[in-house]
């Protein structure tokens, strides 16, 4: 073979199928991230003097938390999966779809209840969230209305039972009923049945087949 | 954060409040499921729906684990709410482990005077309440409930603070002589013999004399503030024989 091409006339070389890298691109993403690096020692360095703790990873650019501590709102569902087999849709290692917990703001997955519980209880997912450690005080005023609240809703739902309980009585007779009527009803088409075998013999006895076929018991002559 | 006290925290009994609850209970707390999943976050507002939805009292069971109860003692702890607040669980006389609840956390951080003057009118509270411990499930009442808070120095798994002698705030002047129940049912008595006494006892059924008898008092009555009143009567009459009505 005087020139490079492969068997099929491909100008291909034995490696191309390898990934080629842009070489300045990457050049470029190790200086700043060199760079990174060295403000964040420079910043620790400052920190140390001041006696604080030196900051471990990146530093996010975060906005300022602006609300309060809030309790999450609904429930958490920790066990509604329980026991059930998932398929694994997501083989990447990365992001959501793979077994365990997934927190989506943080896009971070936890292997079990215990450690997405601590994620969602910690400064970083509230901070993430928007939300600073402080805790809203409830007033006495707020306090006396969700009492009031509670009690309204209590009396409603013992009230409701009650009306559930007159209305359960009603299904319970009603189906009874519905029953009865069935038994009675599959009863009587047994009856019948055993009726019309009876004709059917006696007819068979007295007139053949043929009144059979045509439909009629006879002439006038079989006795029911 | 999840564990902290609330920033602005008064001290309780000179220590951070949460201190109150001895430390392996209080990291057995922190490492509970209901603590992590159901306490985060909660306010003095949105922790009385998680308290009227608590189904008995107790301390620890089973695996040295906490009761909701526990969890929600150590919650107020945490956040303190204002004493007005804490009076207004206490008032609220339907949820009766709202209560409890109130009434636990009033013995355990109040002052001795304020803790008498709040929980012995829940000696007149009949209502069950279901207790959990590590040998199960038993029945208790709230009167008893109170009653052990003001008597026993451990109630649910938990060291209480010392509580001033109610005689010794009395001759100090600090509280006035408690509205004995008994005292006015005995003046009931002399007056208008068999008539029934307001906590539903026939004292005219039972004479003076041995009324007067703590032990047999035991027997008799089952309300606990009346058999406080007994006791301290019976003392009343031992150190003044003559001269007493
Ligand atoms: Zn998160």
């Amino acid at each position: 073979m005087a020139d490079k091409s492969g068997a099929y006339g491909s100008k291909a070389s034995d490696t191309d199928f390898r990934k080629t890298w842009d070489k300045e691109e990457y050049a470029e993403r190790a200086k700043k991230k060199d760079q990174e690096e060295k403000e964040r020692m420079q910043e620790n360095e400052e920190r140390m003097k001041q006696g604080k703790r030196p900051r471990k990873g990146r530093r996010d650019d975060l906005p300022k938390p602006t609300e309060l501590m809030k309790q999450r709102e609904g429930p958490l569902e920790l066990e509604k999966n329980l026991g059930k087999t998932m398929v694994v849709q997501n083989l990447s290692g990365k992001g959501p779809g793979q077994p365990g917990f997934h927190c989506e703001t943080c896009n971070r997955t936890y292997k079990d209840s215990v450690g997405y519980l601590d994620h969602i209880n910690s400064r970083a997912h509230l901070r993430a969230l928007g939300q600073t450690t402080k805790l809203e005080r409830s007033t006495l005023a707020q306090v006396q209305a969700r009492i009031a609240y509670l009690r309204e809703k209590t009396k409603e739902a013992s009230s409701a039972k009650a009306f559930d309980f007159k209305q359960r009585l009603a299904e319970v007779k009603a189906k009874e009923v519905a029953l009865r009527e069935q038994r009675k009803a599959v009863k009587r088409i047994e009856k019948e049945k055993a009726r019309l075998e009876l004709i059917k013999d006696t007819g068979m006895n007295e007139d053949g087949d043929m009144a059979q076929l045509m439909g009629f018991g006879g002439f006038g002559s079989s006795k029911k | 954060m999840a564990n902290t006290t609330v920033i602005g925290a008064l001290a309780i009994h000179g220590q951070n409040p949460q201190f109150l609850v001895e430390t392996v209970i209080r990291n057995r707390i922190y490492e509970s499921n209901y603590w992590k999943e159901h306490c985060f976050a909660l306010t003095a507002e949105s922790l009385i729906d998680k308290a009227i939805e608590m189904r008995y009292i107790g301390g620890v069971y089973g695996n040295q684990r906490p009761t909701q109860f526990l969890c929600l003692v150590l919650k107020l702890l945490q956040i303190q709410p204002e004493k007005e607040i804490l009076v207004e669980y206490l008032r609220a006389d339907e949820f009766k482990y709202l209560r409890a609840l109130a009434a636990f956390y009033i013995r355990m951080t109040f002052r001795a005077v304020d803790v008498y003057e709040l929980l012995e009118p829940l000696l007149k509270d009949y209502g069950k309440l279901r207790l959990r411990d590590m040998s199960g499930y038993s029945l208790t009442y709230m009167d008893e409930f109170v009653y052990s808070l003001l008597t026993e120095e451990r109630v649910c798994d938990i060291i209480l603070p010392r509580l001033a002698k109610r005689q010794v705030l009395e001759e100090n002047g600090d509280i006035g002589p408690r509205k004995s129940r008994l005292l006015d049912a005995l003046e009931e008595v002399s007056v208008l013999p068999g008539e029934k006494a307001e906590g539903g006892v026939p004292f005219g059924a039972v004479e003076r004399h041995r009324m007067l008898d703590p032990d047999m008092c035991q027997g008799v009555v089952r309300d606990r503030g009346l058999v406080q009143d007994l006791l301290s009567v019976h003392a009343v009459v031992a150190s003044r024989p003559t001269g007493w009505k």
